[in-house]
């Protein structure tokens, strides 16, 4: 299609004058989509023709475009909340950290912008945009393509990029130097067409057909058929069942290892001494992975030995159809503290603490009773209240009641501070001490949307540069009534490397000649 | 081996000069009317220069024992080496001496501003221990490096095309773009400086001391004491990590590029764009527009892989997950949506030519964003953060 300039009516792309007001048809041809007739151009409009257009235009999919980079933009002015430190309160930490600002941020929910519902909406916009735009202009473009006669109207020939008049004494010549360019050429009477890499104009296409997988493979994600990620804490020696699996799967940590640069190197000492500390080398944990064979609800399962492995940083394994990564751990937790009670009299009397699952009630030997009344396995000050940060025993802390007879005093214990709650100070209590263990963090996934995400990139990459690395070139040569040829060449990108591979060529054609 | 390492350093050093002869010499063969010998003798100069930076990559990657690109200064340094790469092939093409000057300016100052940052050869921690990392960092500065072509020709194209007679919005936009990159090499004036005569001042918090580097202008609202008399402390919602430190280092930058820029005027008498104008005028405005559309073109796909493709990769290996909004990540995706969108926008009507020009610069600058302002302003869990 063309516009007239005057009557803007839409006239075929080889009219000379305009069907509607009779003026001539001037200028270069727009010849992106050879003219074709495309659905969005249609003149009636339903509903769903009007949604159509939305969608197939491109100035519409830029403004969703160029609003989805501002709202991705927008959220990194702040550390999103999954990266804030561990056991602060995203509502505390973004007011104290950041102000009335972070406060806003905050409220808005900016800190979870990626999922929230009105991102995802715009990637769906984005999506439906390149559906829509993609289909809107492939069908008719091909179908153009195809169907493109050889012989084309003379002043559609004179409105091409490119166009010369010239005597040409031999033609056959000409074409076969052409053909070296790797043209194909079809010929109607006098009329020649060479074309070259007409696939690059299906790039686009086949690029966001890559695309719309990526997207797709996105929202497969959100179920957990294709989707499953869990993550188990196991200390040293011990097995623990992988969560959502049905009590089908566990893993036995043998030992986890940490390995160090040698702080002595000569090589590293200057950055090892920058950093302050040692810089890891390597963590790995000897894992064994057991399936259930016949497991009963509140049984004890018979475990089978599925696979004995190694896994470490940047080497995942793979067992019973899940990936096996390693992915966190935690040196010198706490397994078990002592507690040295002191009553009024100066006798003293030890006790075990469980820091996994304490018992409530102790009975000392000094006729001291203890009552657990809070326990925090890993306890920090958030302000003036005490929080655990998480639920592994990195750091406990306790409240006790410690009685006799009728006496009670109650008091706050860590590793190495205790503090008398009720200030009566009667009785003594401290950590003498505790026993730890190392713990391995493995994150345990399937992904059957893995592949989706790849084959899309793939497919993706391959339109990319199929669109972008070579472009469709067409030759026409029309021998006019003098006897002379008009010779008119398109490109669908970069005019000037075709401007100079064509002059290059009539060159080369006009040396032969003379020579 | 220690050697080796020495060795290494002083090639880099080589290799910054050689450039800056290279500047010196395309900028007088874009001075001459008619190219020739000059032209060639500044290509071959600006290849020696690389073959020096290519040397000072292989001896340290011997010596390290990984290829160095893990950390903000290798990255850098290898960024500044494919510009020069992507410079050197693209010459046999378009041969036009300006489009070398500005590869060359660039590329030095982000070579200056690497030297900054800690140049100690590191070990790799174990999430860094991958080939693919390798793959990933070098392809992704590769495509910046042919996507920045696209902002050297666009800035060109501008420059062309402005009217210098008339006072208006795009005159001076000109002059801003020129100022923030003398602010860069402002900054790397008063880092030199004041490292050699080993300068730091520490400035005393209620809780820390934070070693300023260069005099401490801005100072945290709670500073208890500093070492420098004329501290202006920061608004108190600024509060981020050493956001003070951060601001006072963009503050002097840019103080720093504003004293250079008076310096320069009062030597042209004349915006530094009307400078310059003459020089531009002669280069095909139309060709300029092609070699803009052209680079993305190529470096979009190099991008999209080694940025997107291959970084993914990498990170569900490391990480369990191959994306995770990591600051650098999302502004990796931010760059490659833009450029994106500029191939779109390019093809509607009116949007070739000037306009395009603009948003190629606009291009440059998420990148350059993204390799400096994300590790300096923003933290994220990228080893160069
Ligand atoms: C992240 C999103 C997108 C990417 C990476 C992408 C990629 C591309 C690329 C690389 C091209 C080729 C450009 C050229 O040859 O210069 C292209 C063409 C095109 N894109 Fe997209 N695109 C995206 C989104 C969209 C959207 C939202 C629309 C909706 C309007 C759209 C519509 C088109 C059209 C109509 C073409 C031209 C097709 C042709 O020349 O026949 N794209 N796209």
């Amino acid at each position: 299609m063309q516009k007239c300039s005057s009557c803007k009516h839409e006239n075929n792309l080889d009219s000379e004058e305009c069907q509607q007001c009779g003026s001539t048809l001037k200028g270069k041809l727009d010849m992106r989509y050879e003219g074709a007739h495309r659905r969005s151009q249609q003149r009636n409009q339903t509903l769903i023709d009007k949604v159509w257009r939305f969608f197939a235009s491109v100035r519409n999919g830029m403004y969703i475009l160029l609003l989805t980079v501002l709202a991705t933009a927008l959220g990194t002015i702040l550390p999103q909340q999954i990266y804030i430190p561990i056991g602060r309160l995203p509502q505390e930490f973004y007011k104290s950290e950041y102000g009335v600002f972070g406060s806003l941020y905050h409220n808005l929910g900016f800190d979870q912008l990626y999922s929230s519902w009105w991102y995802m909406t715009l990637l769906g916009l984005l999506g439906a945009s390149i559906l829509i735009a993609s289909i809107d202009r492939f069908f008719p473009l091909y179908r153009a393509l195809k169907l493109q006669p050889v012989k084309r109207k003379e002043h559609f020939l004179r409105r091409q990029l490119y166009v010369r008049n010239k005597e040409i004494s031999d033609p056959e010549r000409l074409l076969s130097h052409i053909g070296g360019k790797r043209y194909r050429i079809r010929q109607d009477g006098d009329t020649y067409l060479a074309e070259k890499n007409r696939f690059a104009r299906w790039g686009p296409y086949v690029n966001h057909i890559g695309l719309l997988l990526v997207l797709l493979a996105a929202f497969l994600r959100l179920f957990s058929f294709f989707y499953q990620d869990e993550f188990v804490w196991i200390r040293d020696g011990e097995t623990a069942v992988v969560p959502d699996t049905n009590q089908s799967l566990f893993i036995k940590n043998k030992q986890f290892s940490v390995d160090t640069y040698d702080v002595d190197d000569p090589k590293f000492e200057a950055a090892i001494e920058q950093e302050g500390r040692t810089i890891p080398k390597s963590f790995s944990t000897d894992i064994i992975v057991y399936e259930a064979e016949n497991h009963i609800a509140g049984d004890t399962p018979d475990l089978k030995v599925l696979k004995q492995m190694q896994v470490s940083v940047n080497h995942p394994v793979k067992a019973a159809g899940f990936t096996i990564y390693q992915s966190g751990y935690q040196l010198n937790e706490f397994s078990g503290l002592t507690l040295r009670a002191e009553n009024e009299d100066g006798i003293t009397a030890d006790f075990q603490v469980d820091t996994e699952d304490p018992k409530v009630e102790y009975e000392l030997a000094n006729g001291l009773h203890a009552k657990l009344v809070d326990y925090y396995p890993d306890y920090q000050l958030n302000g003036d209240t005490i929080i655990t940060a998480t639920k592994y025993p990195r750091n406990p802390a306790f409240v006790f009641d410690i009685s006799e007879g009728d006496m009670t005093e109650r008091l706050f214990i860590s590793i190495d501070e205790v503090v008398s709650e009720t200030g009566s100070n009667k009785y003594n209590i401290k950590a003498v001490d505790y026993d730890t263990h190392n713990v391995t963090g493995l994150s345990v996934k399937r992904d059957l949307t893995l592949p989706v995400f790849l084959l899309g990139g793939l497919i993706f990459m391959m339109g990319l540069i199929q669109g972008l690395y070579w472009q469709h070139r067409r030759i026409w040569l029309h021998r006019q009534a003098d006897g002379t040829y008009l010779i008119a060449g398109h490109t669908n990108k970069h005019a000037s490397s075709f401007e100079r591979e064509m002059d290059r060529i009539l060159d080369v054609y006009d040396k032969r000649e003379r020579g | 081996m220690e050697k080796l390492s020495i060795l290494s350093g002083h090639l880099l050093e080589a290799a910054f000069i050689t450039y800056l002869l290279g500047i010196i010499l395309f900028t007088w063969s874009a001075a001459k009317q008619r190219h020739g010998l000059t032209e060639r003798i500044a290509w071959g100069v600006t290849a020696a220069g690389w073959i020096a930076q290519l040397g000072f990559f292989i001896l340290r990657w011997v010596y390290s024992g990984h290829a160095p690109v893990s950390n903000l200064f290798e990255f850098m340094t290898f960024f500044g080496m494919m510009l020069i790469l992507v410079l050197l092939i693209m010459y046999r093409f378009y041969r036009y001496p300006l489009l070398a000057v500005m590869a060359l300016v660039i590329s030095i100052l982000i070579i200056g501003c690497a030297a900054m940052f800690p140049r100690e050869v590191a070990p790799l921690v174990p999430s860094l221990q991958s080939h693919w990392l390798y793959i990933h960092v070098t392809t992704a500065a590769l495509g910046e490096a042919v996507l920045a072509v696209s902002f050297f020709a666009g800035f060109l194209y501008i420059l062309h095309e402005t009217d210098q007679e008339k006072q208006h919005k795009r005159v001076w936009l000109i002059e801003a773009i020129i100022v923030l990159i003398l602010s860069v090499a402002g900054y790397m004036l008063l880092a030199i400086s004041f490292r050699t005569f080993g300068y730091t001042a520490s400035v005393m918090t209620a809780d820390a001391s934070i070693i300023y580097q260069l005099p401490p202008v801005f100072v945290p609202s709670d500073m208890v004491s500093s070492p420098f008399p004329f501290g202006i402390s920061v608004p108190d919602w600024m509060r981020g990590e050493n956001a003070a430190l951060k601001l006072n280092t963009i503050f002097l930058s840019l103080l720093s590029g504003c004293v250079l820029y008076i310096l320069i005027r009062f030597f042209t008498r004349k915006r530094i764009g009307a400078a310059l104008q003459p020089l531009v005028r002669r280069m095909p405005k139309d060709m300029l527009d092609d070699i803009g559309y052209r680079s993305v073109a190529v470096g979009f796909p190099i991008f999209t892989l080694g940025a997107l493709i291959f970084a993914m990769i990498w990170a569900q290996q490391a990480w369990d997950r191959f994306w995770g909004w990591d600051p650098k990540e999302v502004w990796a995706l931010i760059t490659w949506l833009f450029y994106a969108a500029y191939l779109h926008i390019r093809m509607l009507k009116g949007w070739q030519g000037i306009r395009s020009a603009w948003l190629a610069v606009i291009g440059f600058c998420i990148i350059m964003f993204n390799l400096l302002a994300v590790n300096l302003l923003i933290v994220g869990l990228h080893a160069y953060a």
